[in-house]
């Protein structure tokens, strides 16, 4: 990582910390550097940044957020912050450019890239949604939990962001608003695919609901 | 310097410096030795008061000695703080997006105006064009549901937020008796005098409320504590003449009517939180909102403003 990067880097958290004002909390769960996944409701651009910046630095260095390379792939300016800055893989969702078919190309991409040591930032509903309710989640985060047994899930609430920028707007509101990190969810024995993503979407809710 | 060469600008600080290290004490008083009940919910709150007046009187100082452009800064920038709070708030729906992105611009274009001096723009800029454009971007947006609520809680927060505090800094414009820091004094004044009546009205409320006036609003709201709350704002304001133009006996009904109007804007306050009933306050629950601590002087600045300009301005008023 280059100077130029770093200060980059730097410039971005700054940034999206005084843009969203964003208030972060750990609700039942302690900050750690260990190999976790990060997953949130979506709704909004900001999110992979937003999301990126509310960790503590220490742990942002062994994160990295998976990005749809039909989004974040477009511009060279998008691809410099995507590879360069939040050093994130890209992913081909399915029914986008190479990858047509196969949904488990892109759960394969993402163990490779985050290896043993990376944790992971998703976003299991796949697309941003309109904010008001999350949609279901793709199966993608159950492959990975199968793939990798005893790996902990980290629900993440982003509260506000399709208020500061809304699906399909390009100017930001500077609203103000808050990132809870909740209790991790493990995959447990012999749980189904249905069950464990209904579980893991019903963490962000609860996470909604006690604040 | 020419600051401190006026004997009232020498007052004025010591009184400040005075108000604050005495309040400082009876919070860390009350923080100390009384950890009980009333005694710390009134200690907690003032706790958190002497924090903000510390912080306003440094920022505002400061600001004051960087000269017109520093308290403009200073006082756009409060105003956007505000107003993001405010709006975070208040529910805003997918269609409102684009109005509320010429909200945050009209912060700039009132603070430039005040600025510039250009008394006849800045006083009409927020009410009546602000007022017609926004519903027009929403219009246009096309969300029709609830539009009339929605345009009206977008220019309730911008008149509040950036409107009325904008005309406390707007005193520092104000031409009176040939002294270019009497603006300033009665800035001091007015921040002093709504402080009091919205800090007081909550202390004896809790101290010595007992007739109820309006369950519905707020639980704790007394007579009493109107009452004596008015009563600590008119003394301290005939304390504190020499920072006006007036005579003590004007200095104190100077003060009721600020008072008056700061506890108008509190009863408003109770009504639009109970109104929310906590919901989408999250982000800004865990300390006392920015507004709470202002709302008082939100109320009595334009007020107070008018006021002032009508009565002690050295220039004839003009009609048409």
């Amino acid at each position: 990582m280059s100077l130029t990067d770093k200060a980059v880097g730097m410039f971005m958290c700054w940034l999206s910390r005084t843009v969203t004002g964003a208030a972060i909390r750990w609700v039942n769960c302690i900050p750690s550097s260990r190999q976790r996944v990060y997953y949130a409701n979506h709704s909004s651009h900001l999110d992979i940044i937003v999301l990126w910046a509310a960790l503590p630095s220490e742990i942002r260095k062994v994160t990295r957020p998976a990005a749809a390379r039909d989004y974040w792939g477009r511009s060279s300016l998008k691809r410099y912050l995507a590879i360069n800055i939040f050093n994130s893989i890209m992913i081909d969702r399915p029914g986008h450019g190479e990858n047509n078919s196969n949904p488990y190309k892109s759960i394969e991409a993402a163990l490779e890239g985050i290896g043993d040591e990376y944790s992971l930032i998703i976003f299991p509903e796949g697309t941003r949604g309109e904010g008001e309710e999350m949609s279901h989640f793709k199966g993608g985060i159950y492959a990975l939990a199968q793939k990798k047994p005893g790996l902990e899930f980290i629900p993440v609430y982003l509260e506000n962001l399709n208020r500061i920028l809304p699906k399909g707007e390009f100017v930001p509101v500077p609203l103000m608003s808050s990132i809870s990190f909740g209790a991790p969810v493990v995959l447990r024995e012999n749980e189904g695919k249905k069950e464990f993503l209904e579980r893991a979407r019903q963490a962000i809710i609860e996470l909604k609901e006690i604040l | 310097m020419k600051f401190l060469s006026v004997p009232e600008n020498k007052l004025m600080l010591v009184i400040l410096v005075g108000i604050l290290l005495a309040s400082s004490a009876v919070a860390l008083y009350l923080h100390i030795f009384l950890k009980k009940g009333k005694a710390k919910e009134i200690g907690d709150l003032l706790g958190r008061r002497v924090r903000t007046w510390w912080t306003m009187t440094i920022v505002l100082m400061l600001a004051t000695l960087c000269g017109n452009a520093g308290s403009v800064i200073v006082f756009g920038l409060t105003s956007f703080f505000l107003l993001r709070e405010f709006i975070t708030i208040t529910p805003t729906r997918r269609g409102d997006h684009h109005a509320l992105f010429w909200v945050f611009l009209v912060i700039p274009l009132q603070y430039y105006l005040l600025w510039l001096g250009w008394y006849g723009l800045f006083i009409i800029l927020i009410p009546v064009y602000a007022f017609l454009i926004i519903p027009v971007r929403m219009a246009v947006s096309g969300e029709t549901k609830g539009f009339l609520e929605r345009a009206a809680k977008i220019q309730w927060g911008l008149i509040l937020c950036v409107y009325c505090i904008s005309h406390a800094p707007g005193l520092l414009k104000l031409e009176i008796s040939n002294d270019p820091t009497a603006g300033l004094r009665l800035l001091v004044y007015l921040g002093i005098i709504a402080q009091t009546i919205d800090v007081s009205h909550k202390i004896f409320d809790k101290m010595a409320g007992r007739h109820r006036f309006a369950p519905q609003l707020n639980d704790e709201l007394c007579l009493e504590g109107f009452l004596l709350g008015m009563t600590t704002a008119g003394i301290i304001g005939a304390l504190l003449y020499r920072m006006t133009p007036f005579a003590p006996w004007q200095s104190f009904q100077l003060s009721l009517f600020i008072a008056i109007v700061g506890y108008a804007g509190c009863l408003c306050l109770y009504a639009i939180k109970k109104d929310r009933g906590g919901k989408g306050v999250v982000i800004v629950e865990t300390s006392e909102p920015m507004i709470d601590r202002v709302i008082s002087l939100c109320f009595a600045a334009p007020v107070f403003f008018h006021f002032i300009r009508f009565f002690c301005m050295d220039k004839p008023i003009i009609m048409f």
